[in-house]
């Protein structure tokens, strides 16, 4: 599970993170929401440790997996060994058991295809979907996801927002994920999260959110998002 | 008019038995070329790492360093080396020595400033992406940062290379008996320069192209797209 307590985050004078406090339950599928330059891409890397936070704390009751917006595959290694590297060079896990999870995992992504692909030769939702592969690898109970659709044409929305449930029922992965796909959010989310201006400022079950938004700022980004569609 | 064609007379400047004389010196050429290329590239290899370093004084003396050898000619060098070594340490260096010395000094400056670009060439999500999956610092440079860098910057390298190939004839001003340095005892033993010069340029364009040639085959393999 995750607990967030008054965490901060400043990029110099920047308030980016402005006393977030949040507490998510073991096998919870949580989605970030909010208009760009809210703080969620921010607040993911403080999860994962690659920004450190200004003041406050969080407490990860696992190891965390965190997916970018941008992929972030390594060019030079195939899709395979993409996945294969953490377990087998950091966590030194035996390279048979290794290779025989990362075929597993893309045959459950759809991409076993691809194995042997370079990412310069994928499409984006299959680079993607490897992102997706590598954060699992090494087997975290905690995933982190910047925005995982935005690469993917809708029809594949389902199967991801499917893979998310299956996580979380079946292996009681915690998922937290920024987006602004509101059908993944709607088919996946028990919770969304509304950050603005680096504060949380609507936090409900999915259902209440779009039905029953309590602040002034989600029912103007439920309107916004309404109007976008039309 | 210049004996040029007459292999087999032995008054002629280019017969077989000197062009064969002018050819020994191309085993010279390659390992000054080659030894001077390693110590080069793993010198540089340091120089780039320590210049992120956060200590100012450190990469303020590396910057000074590259600027003192990309400043400078390279004869200057190989003549404050050679000549200078038995002042500055009390040692004579040979010509193999000094020259390998201050083709590796010289050659890394150069190769210093193509890693760094290198380097700054690769996107700032692959160190994220290695701090994500808690890549280790060592293995991120070694596995994800520099066999990426080096794809991008090889072709620079080989032209470093190849320049460093035609710097050596240098080497022939402080005695060292390669490919120049043994057409230029031609031309003093029998009066006529241009012959045994033309063959020198003539095996120098020869090893140019044929690196040229191994590069591109080399090149082909780092393809991964």
């Amino acid at each position: 599970m995750i607990s967030i307590k008054q965490l901060c985050k400043k990029f110099g004078d920047n308030l980016i993170l402005d006393n977030i406090d949040l507490e998510i339950d073991e096998g919870e599928i949580v989605a970030l929401v909010g208009s760009s330059g809210g703080g969620k891409t921010t607040l993911l890397k403080c999860l994962h440790g690659i920004e450190r936070v200004t003041s406050g704390s969080f407490i990860l009751s696992e190891s965390t997996g965190l997916i970018f917006q941008h992929f972030n595959l390594f060019p030079h290694m195939s899709v395979l060994e993409n996945i294969m590297y953490m377990p087998c060079k950091v966590l030194k896990e035996k390279k048979e058991a290794v290779e025989e999870k990362a075929k597993q995992l893309l045959a459950l992504l759809q991409i076993e295809a691809h194995a042997n692909t370079y990412p310069a030769s994928l499409s984006g939702g299959q680079k993607q979907r490897v992102a997706i592969a590598r954060a699992l690898a090494p087997s975290p109970r905690i995933l982190l996801l910047d925005e995982p659709t935005s690469a993917l044409d809708p029809s594949l929305t389902t199967q991801m927002a499917n893979l998310f449930m299956t996580l979380s029922k079946e292996k009681k992965v915690t998922i937290l994920f920024s987006s602004h796909d509101m059908d993944l959010l709607k088919k996946a989310a028990n919770r969304v999260v509304l950050l603005a201006n680096g504060r949380i400022v609507e936090s409900a079950s999915t259902t209440t959110f779009f039905t029953n938004p309590q602040t002034k700022e989600a029912r103007e980004f439920i309107e916004h998002i309404v109007k976008t569609k039309n | 008019m210049f004996g040029l064609w007459d292999f087999n007379s032995e008054s002629a400047v280019l017969n077989w038995g000197n062009i064969v004389y002018v050819l020994q010196g191309i085993p010279i050429t390659l390992l000054y070329t080659m030894v001077a290329l390693c110590l080069s590239l793993l010198f540089a290899i340091a120089l780039s790492l320590l210049s992120r370093s956060k200590i100012k004084s450190l990469s303020c003396l590396i910057r000074f360093y590259i600027s003192i050898f990309r400043g400078t000619p390279l004869l200057v060098q190989l003549s404050i080396i050679y000549f200078g070594s038995s002042y500055a340490i009390g040692v004579n260096l040979s010509a193999l020595t000094a020259g390998i010395a201050a083709f590796s000094l010289n050659s890394s400056a150069y190769v210093a400033e193509i890693i760094r670009s290198g380097i700054q060439s690769i996107d700032e999500g692959q160190f994220e992406a290695a701090k994500a999956l808690h890549i280790p610092v060592f293995l991120m440079w070694k596995d994800i940062i520099f066999p990426q860098a080096f794809r991008n910057i090889f072709p620079a390298l080989v032209n470093e290379s190849l320049t460093l190939l035609k710097d050596t004839a240098l080497i022939s001003t402080i005695g060292g008996l390669d490919v120049m340095r043994r057409a230029s005892l031609l031309g003093a033993e029998y009066y006529s320069y241009l012959p045994p010069l033309l063959l020198a340029a003539f095996i120098y364009y020869i090893l140019v192209i044929g690196l040229s040639y191994g590069a591109k085959c080399i090149e082909k393999r780092l393809q991964y797209d």
